[in-house]
């Protein structure tokens, strides 16, 4: 219970300030989100994916503030959760699943046995919705690129993440399954009511998923709508 | 015939490779995921014995281990043990011209897969060495046992610098290597050639065990692009 009970508690917004000294340009960006869909759009190289990496704690900005609910996760000279302690789920570009463990054990990676009793059949249930049981025993080398995305995707909120953050999931996909994960999204999005944070570069996308959509440019935020 | 020297090496290289495997992986891993200065020259330092010969590796370890040696010295006055001229003086040779191949192929193991596969743990909780054992370890597993194997071999065929840190006493510190020197410099070659096949042997089974070990149909879960 301990868990679910954190994560209501800091369950709420997400404030971001941020600066960092990139190779070609300083990345400074400022926003916030609620429980809602926030789309990062912005060409390659603007600083999304550093972005991302920076809030889930595994790049080190120079400056600034992550605050997630009541949870500081990173504040300069003062608070740096390590990954580990941020609670925060991560769907990687390329899906990152383990490719030596079936998809139950990439599933499951992320709970403790502790927590398995009472996290479970959420999991199950979450494994119905994107309708993967039938691959639980399958090696990741032995899945198609729609399917590792929904693993990826279940894998990333099994642990009950306070906020979800999704680098391109889409981009390895053909139309059909595509159109079928943004579904899918959609459908999760409601059950979750989490800040979710999605990365892409292709503008349906952005206008069919998100609630709002943050355009970066060179490392900062020009524009929200 | 008396066997000794080939249980002498046996005993010798595991015990060497054994050390040699834990220090030269952790020590890559560890290498491999870090930037800092210096960190070319400390990477120089540790392949350094695989291309000094064997006497300069051993001239070093005298110089380090010798009853007036830094370390030698300590170990001398404080626990009295004495290294050069027995068998713990051969295991500290053979770890030191071993641990090279196990670090190269340790370094090489630990940068072929993604490094986002371990980011995605740490993500979901995981400390660092459960990211360690339940992702790198087995990812790496398949360069780590042959950097293993190819350790264990080199210990085996150690011989000059063994020569300078343990001497050759018959009984005590004459591993195979050094026997084959001894039996043939002794005119006794019969006894010689029998070592030398013994030692063709290990090699070659070595080698063709690990060339098939490396194929094995499992491999593809770990070496498959995902």
């Amino acid at each position: 219970m301990e868990k679910t009970r954190r994560s209501e508690e800091v369950k709420g917004m997400l404030k971001v300030n941020l600066e960092k000294n990139l190779a070609h340009y300083k990345l400074d960006v400022s926003f916030q989100l609620e429980d809602e869909l926030v789309i990062l759009f912005g060409k390659s190289g603007s600083g999304k994916t550093t972005l991302l990496n920076m809030l889930a704690g595994l790049i080190k900005p120079e400056q600034g503030k992550i605050q997630l609910g009541n949870r500081m996760l990173f504040e300069t000279g003062k608070v740096d959760l390590p990954p580990q302690q941020r609670n925060v789920g991560y769907v990687f570009q390329d899906y990152a699943l383990f490719p030596h463990m079936t998809v139950e054990k990439n599933i499951y990676y992320g709970i403790k046995s502790k927590q398995l009793s009472h996290t479970g059949d959420h999991v199950k249930r979450m494994i119905d919705i994107v309708d993967i049981s039938h691959l639980l025993s399958n090696y990741p080398g032995e899945i198609s690129g729609g399917e590792k995305q929904r693993v990826a995707l279940v894998r990333a909120l099994a642990y009950r993440p306070d906020l979800l953050l999704m680098d391109e999931p889409f981009s390895a996909l053909d139309e059909k399954n595509r159109l079928q994960c943004h579904e899918e999204i959609l459908r999760l999005k409601q059950e979750w009511q989490i800040p979710i944070l999605l990365v892409t570069h292709d503008h349906g996308e952005a206008s069919k998923l998100g609630d709002r959509i943050v355009h970066m440019e060179e490392g900062k935020v020009t524009q929200q709508t | 015939m008396d066997l000794s020297p080939l249980w002498l090496s046996i005993r010798i290289a595991t015990i060497s490779t054994v050390i040699v495997f834990a220090v030269g992986t952790l020590s890559a891993r560890w290498m491999t995921r870090r930037s800092f200065t210096g960190k070319q020259v400390l990477d120089a330092l540790f392949l350094l014995p695989l291309v000094l010969p064997p006497t300069v590796v051993g001239f070093a370890l005298l110089y380090l281990f010798g009853k007036n040696g830094w370390i030698g010295k300590l170990l001398l006055e404080w626990f009295d043990i004495q290294i050069v001229f027995t068998w713990y003086a051969a295991v500290i040779a053979a770890i030191v011209v071993s641990f090279p191949l196990m670090y190269q192929s340790a370094v090489a193991a630990f940068s072929k897969y993604d490094y986002s596969l371990e980011n995605a743990a740490y993500t979901m909780g995981a400390g660092q060495w459960r990211v360690f054992w339940t992702i790198s370890f087995p990812l790496a597993w398949p360069g780590l046992v042959a950097g293993l194997v190819l350790s264990f071999a080199r210990a085996l065929g150690e011989f000059g610098a063994t020569l300078m840190l343990a001497g050759y006493i018959p009984g005590v510190t004459d591993t195979l290597p050094l026997a084959i020197y001894f039996s043939v410099e002794a005119g006794n070659e019969h006894q010689a050639l029998v070592w030398v096949i013994i030692m063709v042997v290990i090699g070659f089974t070595t080698i063709y065990w690990l060339n098939n070990w490396n194929q094995r149909p499992w491999k593809k879960h770990v070496g498959r692009k995902r």
